[in-house]
């Protein structure tokens, strides 16, 4: 029934050795580390993460460390067992699948992480809105995956020479954050105040829902008003292939990051030098403070959604010239969203970058060394649900996450 | 005493009226003939299957307040181990369905462990990826689940059914009616059972305020965890089920816009009532069926102008009369609702046609066509749905349905209470 296209010889039995003493020793260390420091009175909130960390990547040798010395936590005992950690992953993938691309071509390897640190700009974008709409108004879009769909759809038919206006892509970027910024703001007005006016109970349930109901009702009127032919822009601006030595990363993509890190840019440069942008931070900081020194928090709600949404619309702009668009596009860029923005910890806006950079160079690296090229591409969403499911497991608040 | 007996009555008499349904045509040989057919009985046996997908989903969402995004996921599990089971080892459809409701619990158990312990946008966070991974992978792995392309399941009963007096053949659509209709009636049954018990009591506790049931000793993840197998089981359960009456499953069956629309059937007909949920899921799916067709562009033209204008005739009558300051009663509001209505249909009755040839011909100035004849409602009606759930969920958080439901069940306590109060009265009396 099954067969591989190509013929490959695979050494399952190692590798699954290697593997299963990684995951023994990180079972281990994870649920015996936080017991001995509860025992012995200690700080055990990160204990798990770390236990798992030391032993997956040194074996039965740093836990028994930990739990001999108990030391505090901090990011020395996190660093060097993480790089263990994936030296052992790598050994066993390499054993695994010895003539695979990535094991015996250092080029391709830099160049598929060169590739998805490009796209993880702008996932970081894109969750960078998602993070900054929790930070602000306390809840999770679930429409936020249709934001970016819509600002790709306005990019192409506003930059496009066939089907749209055949007009500046600066302009399309423009009215690409234009168009989503209006949509967020007359949703949020419409639908997310009355919840911060207490006329609805139980906001946070509500809030799911109707993010969720407004995702179901963009992506049909999207499919309804358009169809779902898919389209897609040739790159931007005509530029050549970029290679720097090994690495060569296609002009899409390039141009793609480059429009990511003005943005991001921008976006510095507005939460850091204006008195809005610093009232956003405040609001996010502390309402009720915020409210006390004169922020008005349902104008920054609406602010927030408005600009979350806005800068989705712009990854999708950015984006729309780099993969194939069709209407459910956004459902996918929700899941990974939300990937990101718990893997960086919910609400840390420095933690949906890095967390977008993360899962851009973990799908690159996943569909670029998936031993069975066929079904590479399908699984690429697949990696980063592991990654999550570690997350959630080891760390829930993520890499920079306050506790909730 | 009154509503509920009202309540009760019609309750049983739609079971009645749905269980004798597909012989109607044997009790009364009057009816016009078309009324019933195989299409109609597809309906209703899909319809059931939502009923139960939106009742189940309401007991998790409605009464423990969790959200999971995956409840098509499970379904579409069930359907596929079992029609995995059936292709690869040859087992019976009773035997796949079994094991395909305990691989969705298994599954349910897994997440739930792994989730349930942190906030609940945690579950719907992962619930949503897991849900459209799964359906990835389902996709990628076209060996063993035939892609895309869908996986041929065995027919529910693949030699038919012999009743002795009577045989049904495997596509007859009356066993399979009647294997989802005492489905639905066991399934519902015992969810509301289930929440009239301890463990929907702990899960509405849970559901107001989870610290403050963990501080009153309620195992709180316990309950949860055990709430989202519960569910999740029995979407894979259901999901089998229909996978052998479809008998083919494909990834399509579970693109988020099913979760979708089994949410708003939940939403419409009241997340907080299991039967008014299932309802919900049997009244929406029978609209999804009608509205997919396509339709006179003048006779859209004509309900939205319907619906706008009476939405716009009854404010206006609101505002007048709260400038004039006159009370409305409720009666008075219904008198202003119908009124607007009646007045809005007759306006765009008439108006319609000349404004639909109007908007035809300025389109044609613009670009070169004239309007279609006819508008495909297929991709429209899942968006009136999102702006009907958006609006519900805004303006009447507790469904369509259940509140109707509730103001019939009140019918008669009044009269009743003020009687007691009479009664009472007249016995304080006597003894003065």
């Amino acid at each position: 029934m099954h067969a591989s296209p190509l013929l490959q010889t695979f050494n399952t039995g190692p590798a699954l050795l290697i593997l299963l003493w990684v995951i023994f020793w990180a079972v281990v260390g994870g649920v015996v580390t936080p017991r001995v420091y509860r025992r012995k009175d200690l700080d055990a909130s990160s204990a798990t993460l770390y236990g798992a960390v030391a032993g997956a990547g040194t074996g039965p040798i740093l836990p028994v460390y930990l739990w001999v010395k108990t030391p505090e936590l901090n990011w020395r005992w996190i660093v060097v067992p993480s790089a263990l950690t994936l030296a052992m992953l790598i050994w066993a993938f390499a054993v695994y699948d010895p003539n695979n691309l990535c094991v015996n071509n250092g080029g391709y390897v830099i160049s598929q992480i060169s590739n998805g640190l490009l796209v993880g700009v702008l996932y970081g974008l894109i969750a960078l809105g998602l993070t900054l709409i929790f930070s602000i108004l306390g809840i999770v879009s679930f429409a936020h995956g249709q934001f970016y769909m819509i600002g790709g759809y306005v990019a192409f038919f506003v930059v496009d020479d066939v089907f749209g206006l055949n007009l500046n892509p600066l302009l399309g970027l423009l009215a690409a954050g234009l168009v989503t910024m209006a949509i967020g703001i007359v949703f949020e007005r419409l639908l997310l105040r009355p919840m911060h006016l207490g006329q609805i109970e139980r906001p946070s349930e509500y809030a799911i829902l109707v993010t969720f109901g407004l995702a179901f009702f963009l992506t049909y009127t999207v499919q309804a008003t358009i169809g779902t032919n898919p389209r897609k822009l040739t790159p931007y601006f005509p530029i050549d292939t970029v290679t720097i030595g090994p690495v060569s990363m296609p002009p899409s993509r390039v141009i793609g990051a480059a429009i990511g890190l003005v943005v991001l840019a921008i976006l510095y440069w507005f939460l850091n030098y204006t008195w809005r942008g610093k009232a956003l931070r405040a609001v996010s900081q502390d309402k009720q403070a915020a409210a006390v020194v004169g922020i008005n928090p349902l104008t920054m709600n609406t602010l927030a959604f408005g600009m979350g949404a806005m800068l989705a619309g712009i990854a999708g702009a950015a984006l729309v010239q780099v993969f194939t668009w069709a209407p459910n596009v956004g459902d996918v860029a929700s899941a990974r969203s939300f990937v990101v923005i718990v893997l960086g910890g919910m609400g840390s806006l420095i933690g949906a970058m890095v967390g977008g950079l993360v899962i851009g160079v973990v799908e690159a690296l996943g569909v670029g060394c998936f031993p069975d090229v066929s079904r590479a591409l399908a699984y690429q969403q697949v990696f980063g649900l592991v990654i999550f499911a570690i997350v959630l497991l080891l760390k829930p608040t993520g890499l920079f996450g306050r506790e909730l | 005493m009154t509503g509920k007996i009202i309540l009760w009555i019609l309750g049983v008499a739609g079971l009645v009226v749905l269980a004798l349904l597909p012989l109607a045509y044997d009790i009364f040989p009057f009816l016009p003939p078309g009324l019933l057919n195989d299409y109609t009985l597809h309906v209703l046996i899909v319809g059931f299957y939502y009923a139960i997908l939106a009742s189940s989903w309401s007991l998790l969402m409605g009464y423990a307040g969790q959200f999971s995004f995956a409840h098509m996921a499970f379904a579409s599990m069930g359907a596929y181990a079992s029609g995995m089971l059936g292709m690869f080892l040859g087992t019976s459809p009773l035997t796949g369905i079994i094991a395909g409701t305990l691989l969705a619990g298994f599954f349910g158990l897994i997440i739930g462990l792994l989730v349930l312990r942190l906030r609940s946008t945690y579950l719907a966070l992962f619930t949503i990826a897991f849900a459209e991974i799964f359906r990835l992978g389902v996709n990628a792995e076209k060996d063993y689940t035939g892609g895309g392309n869908g996986l041929q399941m065995d027919a529910l009963f693949p030699n038919g059914v012999d009743l002795g007096f009577y045989q049904f053949d495997s596509v007859n659509k009356i066993p399979p009616y009647y294997v989802m209709f005492f489905l639905m009636i066991i399934l519902i049954g015992l969810m509301v059972w289930l929440a009239g018990t301890r463990f929907g009591l702990f899960l509405k506790s849970i559901r107001e305020d989870e610290e403050a049931a963990a501080a009153l000793g309620v195992n709180v993840v316990r309950y949860k965890v055990l709430v989202f197998v519960i569910t999740s089981m029995i979407a894979g359960l259901v999901g089998a089920v229909r996978g052998h009456y479809i008998t083919i499953i494909s990834p399509n069956d579970m693109v988020i816009l099913w979760m979708s629309l089994v949410i708003t059937m939940a939403v419409l007909g009241g997340i907080e009532n299991l039967i008014a949920a299932g309802i919900g899921g049997i009244v929406v799916f029978i609209m999804l069926e009608f509205l997919r067709a396509d339709f006179a562009t003048t006779t859209v033209m004509t309900v939205t102008l319907t619906i706008l204008l009476s939405i716009g005739l009854y404010q206006l009558v609101m505002v007048v009369a709260r400038r004039s300051g006159r009370v409305m009663k409720n009666i008075h509001k219904t008198l202003a609702v119908a009124g607007a209505f009646v007045v809005a249909l007759g306006v765009s009755a008439a108006i319609a046609s000349p404004l639909t040839t109007l908007i035809s011909y300025t389109y044609y100035d613009f670009s070169g066509s004239l309007l279609p004849e006819t508008i495909d409602m297929s991709d429209w009606r899942l968006v009136i749905f999102g702006l009907i759930l958006m609006l519900t969920l805004r303006f009447s958080q507790n469904g369509l349905l259940y509140p109707i439901i509730q103001r019939v069940s009140r019918t008669g306590k009044l009269s009743d209470t003020v009687a007691k109060r009479d009664a009472a009265r007249a016995m304080a009396e006597a003894e003065a």
